[in-house]
């Protein structure tokens, strides 16, 4: 499976991107989103996992620019502020149930989320 | 009614006095009056939200709205909630200052002092009353200085004394925003560093053929310290935002209807994983196979209202405590239902409560055990008053060790869930 994967922090990127490779996905990693947004390849990606509080542009923005490029790639939000499941859930009414994860979390767990659909 | 003349102006004797008023019409004439009269200054104090929906009604806001346009320094202590804010802030946008004060239940008086010279106080006899002239007791009416100058003086130090709450209260708010954010912003780089000692173990796995089995090992422990303490200060800052949601009011149960056995099962599946290989002489007995004294039920389908992670939480504290303080023996875990409560109870043999906190054991940071965050059963303690039960810690009389319990009523209201009467098992829940 082809994975997005963008957060501001490099060491997050950073483990995310191995732990990720070790579990049999294949990851572009970008610490910049408008720089992921960039080199964004449409019908590409199966699933796009972006922080949220990012700067310059927030995850929320970053992902609807993104669906807007390619409808079908699934998106997962991983933020340490469990504040902003809400609103993702507002803003990207057909996120699956198991969209919002919570930081910090461990590789058998996250790759469990991003295997399952829906 | 009393009287004094007071001749220091000869052009413009001014009559000066106190004045007992008894009718509640003169007493409304007389407060508008002085209102629409003064000429520098007003001060009021609103006591209580009924006070300010009588003082509505006669047209004292209104006159209050004119007076401080005519340029009138008026200065307000009201009571005040959501409901009345709005109010209030139409005359705030009016230049009117507005100090919220924290009323005792029963204010007995309400108070107006006008120009500095003259004060008007009027006794509360039932605010409960929706008029005013059914609302009040007796007024004074006052224009001497002795009377109307400690007026003045009782509400500049009520001024002052709200300012310095505000400050406080301000203040409380910036440090429970500062201890959210930074157990939030802790979460960030506690990811890497789990994850990181994750990697370590992995590589140390593909290298192991190649270095010395004793070198690998040490490899290996060196990086499940680093995930050990990493998880510690994940549960701290995890408990810490618990505590400051429980400190700032924000603290929710999410109730609905839990099986009971399956959680405590998960819960000693969790703690288990915890301390597997550490404490090998420990045996956790699920004897949760429910002793219902007035409920004859199946023990699978036993469900009650409750917050279901946060009753784990408390039960995972218990039995994480139990393991902490006990080096070998049964810990049995316990839960029966009982005159409309259930109840959760573990206990340990192991070496019983210190003396030294045994009084303070449910307050914060109190805790004797090596790497706690001495928060743990501060949360259980709210988690389970939140539910309107009850939680206790005791020396085990028979067999030394200690004995932890919850107890979570069984009425609490379906109503305040979101799950209907029909999906629990109907004979617990009457």
């Amino acid at each position: 499976m082809h994975v997005l994967l963008v957060d501001d922090e490099p060491d997050i990127v950073s483990v995310l991107k191995q732990g990720l490779k070790l579990n049999g996905f294949e990851v572009d990693a970008f610490t910049d989103p408008r720089e992921a947004l960039k080199q964004f390849k449409p019908n590409y990606y199966d699933l796009v996992v972006s922080d949220i509080k990012m700067p310059a542009m927030n995850g929320f923005q970053l992902c609807r620019k993104i669906k807007e490029k390619d409808a079908n790639v699934r998106i997962y939000f991983l933020s340490a502020f469990d504040i902003y499941a809400n609103e993702a859930k507002t803003m990207f009414p057909t996120l699956g149930s198991n969209s919002f994860i919570k930081k910090p979390i461990r590789y058998e767990e996250l790759a469990a989320i991003l295997m399952k659909k829906g | 009614m009393s009287q004094s003349h007071d001749n220091a102006s000869a052009e413009e004797p001014v009559q000066t006095g106190i004045e007992i008023i008894t009718s509640p019409e003169t007493i409304r004439q007389q407060y508008l009056n002085l209102i629409r009269t003064s000429s520098s200054e007003i001060l009021l104090i609103f006591p209580t939200i009924n006070a300010i929906h009588r003082e509505h009604k006669i047209g004292i806001i209104e006159e209050l709205k004119k007076a401080s346009e005519r340029g009138i320094k008026i200065r307000i202590l009201s009571a005040e909630d959501e409901f009345i804010k709005e109010r209030l802030d139409k005359l705030r946008t009016s230049g009117i200052i507005i100090r919220r004060i924290e009323t005792p239940t029963e204010s007995k008086f309400k108070m107006l002092i006008v120009d500095g010279r003259v004060s008007l106080v009027v006794e509360t006899r039932d605010d409960s009353k929706v008029d005013f002239s059914d609302a009040i007791g007796v007024a004074v009416l006052s224009n001497t200085k002795p009377t109307v100058l400690p007026f003045v003086t009782i509400f500049e130090s009520f001024w002052r004394e709200t300012e310095l709450y505000e400050k406080a209260k301000e203040s409380d708010r910036i440090k429970d925003e500062f201890v959210k954010i930074a157990a939030h912003e802790l979460r960030n780089p506690i990811m890497p560093i789990l994850l990181g000692a994750d990697l370590i173990q992995n590589s140390i796995a593909q290298i192991k053929g190649s270095v010395e089995a004793e070198k690998a090992a040490e490899l290996v422990s060196n990086a499940k310290l680093i995930v050990r303490n990493a998880s510690k200060l994940l549960r701290l800052s995890e408990d810490i935002l618990q505590v400051s949601r429980i400190e700032s009011g924000r603290f929710n149960l999410n109730v609905g209807v839990v099986a009971v056995v399956p959680l405590i099962r998960s819960v000693i599946t969790d703690v288990e994983a915890r301390y597997a290989g550490v404490k090998p002489n420990i045996r956790i007995i699920d004897e949760s196979k429910l002793y219902t004294s007035d409920v004859d039920s199946d023990s699978r389908e036993f469900a009650i209202y409750c917050d279901g992670p946060k009753v784990a939480q408390t039960l995972f504290n218990l039995l994480d405590n139990a393991m902490k303080f006990t080096e070998q023996g049964n810990i049995l875990v316990t839960v029966v239902a009982h005159k409309m409560e259930v109840v959760f109870e573990v206990q340990d043999p192991g070496t019983g409560i210190d003396p030294e906190i045994k009084g303070k054991l449910f307050e914060k940071f109190i805790t004797k055990s090596n790497g706690g965050t001495g928060l743990g059963l501060f949360l259980s303690k709210k988690i389970i008053e939140a539910h309107g039960g009850r939680i206790w810690c005791t020396d085990n009389e028979q067999h030394h060790g200690t004995n932890c319990g919850f107890a979570i009523p069984l009425n609490l209201h379906p109503e305040t869930t979101q799950v209907k009467e029909k999906d629990i098992n109907p004979s617990i829940v009457r």
